[in-house]
């Protein structure tokens, strides 16, 4: 169990890790992420609050506490890899257990089971730069590893691979973490990765953190417009709420004469009124298309209640292999739909849009409030 | 098309080989055949000369010993410097960055006669000391090899800590901080993974310091002789100025080529340390290491760092200013004894000072020019040209500089002392226009080469889509684009051109004094007023041009030096 304080200029922010849990930090650069994780590593002071690791507090900043990362017993592996590169593969995994003092034959034992958890059998005399990249990738994980710490640290280990071995790295990244049942903090900026990878994501923006949540929940549940337009594709529509009853929304359409019929929605934070001015989102491939024939009576199918169906034109097609991508205008915005390959419409056509899965958020984005959430920060659409 | 670039070749090939020939091969041949030449024969007398008599063992013995204790201070010093600075919250540390490298760039003689007027007879630090503790003799005799170690070392301990702090900071602190992960303390960290990392560099540069000091004449010469302490150069000067031994050249050429040997063979290790151990930083986000705390020592350690600098830095310079403006010698420091006459004297009453600034600046100005213009055309022609061959006729152009000045000048006394084709250099400028083509090509042929591989090749592809000629686009893209690397060469072409003594010392003759052979004159002969005022002035000119090319550019080919 790991709690974690707020602290310093860059963040502010309140985390509670659970053992044997693989929990990234997502957020685009300098969102403090990479700060989080050296803070729990050490290499960072904090000005407020307090680090824990276990039973252990390995900062605190009123009582004055800071332990220095050679004492944490945390692991760590850095994007460089920081594989030494005067010493061979055996002695850099070998490295931390030498410091503490182990046998020499108690060594080479654990070395070569680390060797071969992480399928570096034979490499054990190479120095590093016979080696590829993801073969120094494993040693830095071996070396970190191998002391049997309470925490492994990744910071963004995957971004100087290429694509194919990030995906098979991923994978066994994720294998080994269930197999030894290591506590992992994994930094990274590519949503997919996380999504891949995690038990729980931290969404971080600007030094605060936007949602907590599983991969499902986060991408299902967005808790803001930041979280919603940095994990998948969104469209997003700046409307304002004309009614607000139990079951139903109607929204005008900034800018238009139009009104969107929603009877089915997801948000957070509290209710809207009448009046109020929002934003929603939709993912692209909730955007679904049927044909169309063009009526002079349009507005009035807007009105129609049912799940939100708006008129729209396409405006360009492009075939995209596993799907079909349509860029398409409804009421003077532009929407993108991408979906199944298999219904093809050209430019020009009038479509009937049927969106499924409206988000709606406050127009500012703001980051939520401590009081706001707790492990599980979801909420279930009204009515 | 094809036909076009065929008969460029054929006319530039010969062209560099003519070059390469006369300025490089014929000369180094010549030596060999002189060193081989006693009393008209081919023999091996000669060497056998350097190496049995009991003078030139003494030399061969003084010059390895001197280089070695060199190296090691010199290294030991810039690495301690370095770290302190690099790694340490040292204070003062921007005033100390910039000061510790200027005695880098002063001219080694000056800097030898500087210690002079501090620790010769009547030297300031001599006579301060005296008076100080009431001592009849002075305490420090700066004549023999104690001094030429002191000055030698600080000459090149500013080149150590240049490439070793810019190593040390060349470590990315991730290699640290994954050893603190791992359980080591700061000092583990820094003793089991820094160290080891920063070790390569540190050896090459204690290497090429090894081979500098080898090479080095004024020093030697102006503080070595007259304490009969004598190294390898010095004595070749001996044996090529020596009119009572028919065979003198002879011999000089001889030890010439030992010298040589040694000298390539401290760069071929340097070398190969260098191959063997990569250690180039992975990519990724470099971080440069955090800096650890002196704690209770950085009061005393910024105290001592701040004596240092003084004693070697502000010391020899002020001396030699105060020197420049002093009546006469032996006179005590005050108000009434100052005079500018010295300087007005240098500058205007005599032809001789007069003409070296002509001569030298005439040579600093052309031949920096003239190997710009064949580094251009060389790099040209290998990269647009295919020129074959060009790559390694750059390689030969560079060589000289590994080659000690005194043996560059033998070489070329021994090609040139006859005339060719009834024409004579010999006793002309050209010789010396010559020698220092040869010794500085590696400036521009470096410089521009770097230049031109940084330089991305569509720029220059574009232009000949757009319809521009192989020449047009070497006038309107390239050149233009190549800048800074063609005056990066020639400025460092430049410097040394304008104030060096080596090769001058041997190859000048009446009305071709350069400035470092009318400065080291004057030393020689003791006018020591007036030679601290012409130091002075050299001083200055070099500091301007440092201060220009430094600050003012952001040349990046220029803040490597």
């Amino acid at each position: 169990m790991k709690k974690y304080g707020s602290f310093v200029a860059v963040d502010d922010c309140t985390l509670n890790i659970e053992d044997g849990t693989f929990v990234t930090l997502l957020g685009p650069s300098g969102c403090g992420k990479t700060t989080v994780l050296r803070s729990i590593a050490g290499f960072f002071p904090i000005d407020r609050g307090e680090i824990k690791i276990g039973k252990t507090i390995v900062a605190s900043a009123d009582r004055g506490i800071l332990l220095p990362p050679e004492k944490r017993n945390v692991g760590m592996v850095f994007q460089s890899y920081a594989v030494w590169p005067h010493m061979n593969v055996f002695d850099n995994i070998a490295y931390p257990l030498r410091l503490r003092g182990v046998t020499k034959r108690e060594i080479k034992r654990q070395v070569f089971e680390t060797l071969d958890l992480l399928q570096l059998t034979g490499q054990e005399y190479k120095t590093p730069a016979q080696l590829s990249g993801g073969q120094q990738q494993r040693v830095a994980l071996g070396r970190a590893v191998i002391m049997q710490p309470q925490v492994l640290l990744l910071d963004e280990p995957l971004s100087n691979l290429d694509a194919q071995l990030r995906e098979s790295m991923r994978f066994e990244l994720k294998q080994l973490q269930r197999h030894i049942g290591i506590t992992i903090v994994y930094v990274t900026h590519d949503q997919e990765e996380a999504m891949a990878l995690s038990d729980k994501i931290v969404v971080m923006r600007e030094g605060k953190i936007q949602q907590i949540g599983t991969p499902r929940d986060i991408y299902d549940k967005p808790s803001n417009h930041f979280v919603a337009k940095f994990l998948g594709n969104t469209n997003f529509l700046p409307v304002r709420i004309r009614e607000h009853r139990k079951n139903s929304i109607i929204l005008s359409v900034d800018g238009t004469k139009h009104t969107m019929h929603l009877n089915h929605w997801k948000s957070d934070c509290g209710e809207f009124q009448s009046g109020d001015r929002i934003v929603i989102g939709f993912r692209y491939h909730d955007v679904n298309l049927t044909d169309r024939i063009e009526t002079k009576n349009e507005i009035h199918d807007a009105l129609l209640p049912g799940t939100c169906k708006v008129p729209g034109r396409i405006e360009a097609a492009t075939f995209m292999g596993d799907s079909m991508l349509y860029q398409i205008d409804i009421f003077g915005h532009k929407i993108i739909s991408q979906n199944s390959p298999s219904n093809r419409y050209e430019a020009g056509l009038p479509v009937q849009v049927t969106i499924d899965s409206v988000f709606l958020f406050k127009e500012k984005e703001k980051s939520l409030q401590l009081s706001n959430y707790s492990t599980d920060p979801t909420v279930s659409p009204p009515g | 098309m094809k036909k076009a670039i065929n008969i460029d070749t054929y006319i530039l090939l010969p062209i560099f080989l003519l070059i390469l020939g006369t300025l490089f091969i014929y000369p180094l041949s010549r030596l060999f055949f002189l060193a081989l030449q006693h009393n008209g024969e081919r023999v091996f007398t000669n060497i056998g000369i350097v190496f049995t008599e009991a003078s030139n063992l003494k030399a061969l013995k003084n010059t390895i010993v001197l280089g070695l204790s060199t190296s090691a201070l010199a290294s030991a010093i810039g690495f301690l410097l370095s770290w302190l600075i690099v790694r340490t919250d040292l204070g003062m540390k921007r005033i100390f960055e910039v000061l510790l490298v200027l005695p880098f760039f002063i001219p080694p003689f000056i800097t030898a006669f500087a210690w002079i007027r501090l620790l010769g007879r009547g030297g300031y630090l001599n006579t301060l000391l005296c008076s100080l503790f009431g001592l009849d003799n002075p305490p420090f005799n700066i004549y023999g090899f104690w001094g030429v170690l002191l000055v030698s070392v600080i000459y090149t301990y500013p080149y150590a800590y240049i490439i070793i702090s810019r190593s040390i900071r060349n470590v990315d602190a991730s290699f640290e901080e994954a050893a603190r992960c791992s359980g080591a303390t700061r000092w583990q960290a820094l003793r089991d993974i820094a160290l080891p990392v920063i070790l390569p560099a540190v050896t090459a540069t204690a290497l090429i310091i090894f081979v500098t000091t080898i090479s080095m004449f004024g020093i030697p010469m102006i503080l070595g002789t007259p304490g009969r302490f004598i190294v390898l150069t010095t004595r070749i000067y001996g044996y090529v100025g020596s009119f009572r031994d028919p065979n003198g050249i002879n011999i000089a050429a001889a030890m010439s080529l030992v010298l040589v040997t040694v000298a390539v063979l401290g760069l071929i290790m340097q070398n190969f340390l260098i191959r063997k151990e990569k250690y180039a930083v992975v990519t990724g986000k470099h971080q440069a290491a955090e800096a650890s705390s002196l704690g209770i020592l950085r009061f005393p350690v910024t105290i001592i760092v701040a004596v240092f600098t003084l004693l070697v830095v502000a010391a020899p310079i002020s001396a030699i200013f105060v020197t420049s403006i002093m009546k006469a010698l032996g006179l005590s420091i005050s108000p009434e004894n100052i005079t500018a006459a010295h300087y007005v004297r240098v500058l205007t009453g005599m032809p001789i000072i007069v003409r070296a600034f002509r001569n030298s600046f005439l040579l600093a100005l052309s031949a920096p020019t003239v190997l710009v213009l064949i580094a251009v055309v060389l790099h040209f022609a290998q990269r647009h040209l295919e020129m074959p061959g060009a790559g390694s006729i750059g390689t030969f152009l560079s060589t000289p500089y590994a080659i000690p000045g005194t043996v560059i000048a033998v070489m070329m006394i021994a090609a040139f002392i006859q005339p060719i084709f009834g024409v004579s250099i010999y006793n002309t400028i050209w010789i010396l226009f010559i020698a220092y083509i040869l010794r500085f090509a590696v400036f521009p042929i470096r410089t521009i080469g770097a230049a031109w591989k940084q330089l991305d090749p569509a720029l220059e592809e574009v232009a000949r889509v757009s319809g521009a000629k192989k020449y047009h686009m070497l006038r309107d893209i390239s050149v233009p684009l190549l800048k800074g690397g063609i005056s990066a060469g020639w400025l460092l072409a430049f410097m040394p051109c304008l104030t060096e003594l080596t090769l001058s010392i041997l190859l000048y003759s009446p009305r071709n004094e350069t400035i470092g052979v009318t400065a080291y004159n004057l030393i020689q002969e003791g006018l020591v007023t007036v030679a601290g005022a012409l130091a002075m002035i050299i001083i200055f000119v070099v500091f301007i041009l440092q201060l220009f090319t430094r600050s003012g550019s952001r040349n990046r080919y220029l803040r490597g030096t």
